[in-house]
């Protein structure tokens, strides 16, 4: 199966059509900020909580910020952060487990109690508890996303390691004398490719749920406006309270949706991708 | 392997592992910036409790002298003294009201959750492809992608800004603090209805969605084959046999997804204000109260391992392939 034929049957997929349409339009979004938000999303340009209308398309905050361009805004925050954090605990997810998963032994045994251990860390306390030392930007806040989130990848890249070096092919290269590098960049590395690329898919959600998460507990980076800090912002102004309903909706919505497409995308990618779940 | 080797070994793993955990908060809390001798720069404290604290954790002596201390310390229930409120043990802030109103909120939220979702997704999977198999799954997978804080925010709006059906946050009132015992609970109960509802569509699709994969999987299998054979009528295949499987499924969840729920506690105590474990360390991190993000971290570990080592022994108990000694898992 080439990459075409593989691209042409996940456009066959509904579900993995309409996750990718949600996620470039949202990285559209994202791009064309400074074109489609009308105002700098951290100027006082409007009234104290005004309602939407056709100069605030999503009303404005207790500070008479534009929502709308915040919430516009706040889309590169998050897939910024959402990328960079799922493409870094990917990569470092993918070498550690496929050398796991090539090596076996001693470094395997420890490398996956390691793993398990990590698995039943309560994350969000941790981070919390690694952003209260220290002083939270964006970079920080994609390193710590990396160090609690490539284990998962790890374990799962590291099974399918396994199954693929069980297989003849493998046997056949180790026969002819093949150095274990050799193996894990031309047979495991593209066999394991599909399992990798919906991990990879998976983390970008784990990723902007997380940072959204921080952000809304006031741990993100201060600088900068993510969805998560608008409904932070929205929390401590009492907007349930004042019914401003256009300053909880909208940024929560956002996220709502983008996780979706990273939702249906990852399905859409193991439908098309794992035949046993091909019906 | 026998179900007491079995039970044996994962008892030696879990220990293990709460050893490693409470080393890990040893050092990484004295790695970083913000060690318990920060506690003498506050002038509140007298000299004798300043000597007192010196001698029970050794801080005159070196670093592994320390650990070997603060290790006999954990053990002993002494998690230190809260940098925020000067002069409370950590234990004391932790072991109290604040636990129980977690415990409380948790296992309602969670049994109820996981209860709903075996129902909906036992019939959703026998029903594979229905419109309500479709309707039910396209909700959960809308339900995990909202955060959960939003959806927390979305109750507070409406049904306590528009429709002043629930309290805006907190556990009890301050008129109920003093009143007969019946109002009271009846009032804890009312502050328990935001954070509830969310905790529940928080745990019910993901519990959900694997349940009625675990039914949709066990379709093809020759033993409800021989069921249906037999004559037996849906309803008994279904509630009798199947929702065995399903409730192996939702006890390896409930292990696999136990850090899940320290999360839930944070987020949701958060949002609703709710006196629990998740709201003390949420206000310790923007106080910087190491002593107390320290002790919850411990004892989240313990519980957390405690809650995979239950749910192993469970695990043994329902299937009884591992209950014979064969597979294991």
């Amino acid at each position: 199966m080439n990459v075409l034929d593989t691209l042409d049957m996940l456009f066959h997929s509904k579900t993995f059509t309409l996750g990718f349409s949600i996620v470039v339009t949202v990285s559209l979004i994202a791009l064309l900020a400074d074109i489609i938000a009308p105002y700098p999303p951290l100027d006082f340009v409007g009234n104290v909580l005004e309602a939407p209308s056709w100069k605030h398309l999503f009303g404005t905050d207790d500070l008479g910020r534009d929502i709308f361009s915040m919430v516009v805004y706040g889309s590169r925050v998050s897939l910024i952060v959402g990328f960079l954090a799922a493409i870094f605990s990917t990569i470092i997810g993918t070498a550690i487990g496929i050398t796991c998963g090539i090596l076996r032994g001693i470094i395997d045994a420890i490398t996956m109690r390691f793993i398990d251990f990590m698995l039943s860390l309560p994350y969000l306390a941790l981070a919390l508890a690694i952003l209260a030392f220290l002083k939270p930007n964006i970079f920080l806040v994609v390193l710590v996303i990396v160090v609690l989130g490539w284990v998962s990848t790890a374990k799962v890249v590291r099974a399918q390691t396994l199954t693929i070096m069980a297989s003849p092919f493998v046997e056949a290269a180790r026969a002819i004398g093949a150095s274990n590098l050799h193996i894990a960049l031309r047979h495991v590395l593209p066999n394991a490719f599909p399992v990798i690329l919906s991990s990879l898919v998976l983390s970008v959600r784990s990723a902007i749920l997380f940072e959204a998460t921080l952000s809304f507990l006031g741990l993100g980076d201060p600088a900068l406006v993510s969805w998560g800090t608008i409904l932070f912002f929205a929390r401590r102004a009492g907007a349930f309270i004042l019914g401003a309903w256009w300053y909880i909706i909208p940024p929560g919505f956002m996220i709502m949706i983008t996780v979706l497409g990273f939702t249906l995308m990852a399905i859409g990618l193991d439908e098309v991708l794992n035949p046993r779940l091909r019906r | 392997m026998s179900l007491t080797r079995y039970i044996a070994k994962k008892l030696v793993e879990a220990i293990l592992t709460i050893f490693i955990g409470i080393t890990a908060a040893f050092f990484l809390f004295r790695l970083l910036p913000g060690d318990p001798t920060a506690v003498f720069l506050d002038i509140r404290l007298t000299p004798e409790a300043k000597q007192a604290l010196i001698r029970q954790f050794g801080l005159d002596k070196p670093l592994w002298e320390q650990y070997i201390l603060f290790l006999i310390n954990v053990f002993q229930g002494n998690l230190g003294i809260s940098f925020a409120y000067i002069g409370t043990p950590v234990s004391k802030l932790i072991f109290g009201p604040k636990l129980f109103n977690t415990i409380v909120l948790m296992a309602t939220s969670m049994i109820l959750g996981a209860f709903i979702a075996s129902i909906l997704g036992l019939l959703a999977g026998w029903k594979r492809g229905s419109l309500f198999d479709r309707l039910v799954t396209s909700l959960s997978y809308l339900s995990t992608s909202a955060p959960i804080f939003w959806i927390g925010l979305l109750i507070l709006l409406f049904l306590c800004g528009y429709l002043g059906l629930i309290p805006v946050g907190g556990t009890i009132s301050v008129e109920a603090i003093h009143a007969d015992p019946l109002t009271k609970i009846k009032d804890y109960l009312w502050h328990m209805i935001g954070p509830l509802i969310v905790l529940i569509l928080f745990f019910l699709p993901l519990y959900l969605l694997y349940v009625r994969n675990a039914v949709v999987t066990m379709h093809g299998e020759d033993f409800i084959f021989v069921l249906k054979a037999k004559g037996l009528p849906d309803k008994h295949i279904l509630f009798k046999h199947i929702a065995r499987f399903a409730l192996i499924t939702i006890v390896t969840l409930l292990a696999v997804h136990s850090p899940l729920l320290v999360s839930g506690a944070i987020i949701t105590e958060t949002v609703f204000s709710w006196n629990g474990m998740g709201l003390l360390l949420y206000e310790s991190v923007l106080k910087s109260d190491y002593p107390v993000i320290q002790g919850i971290f411990i004892l989240t570990i313990i519980v957390v391992v405690i809650a995979n080592l239950l749910a192993d022994i469970a695990y043994a108990f329902l299937d009884p392939r591992i209950r014979r000694g064969g597979i294991e898992r």
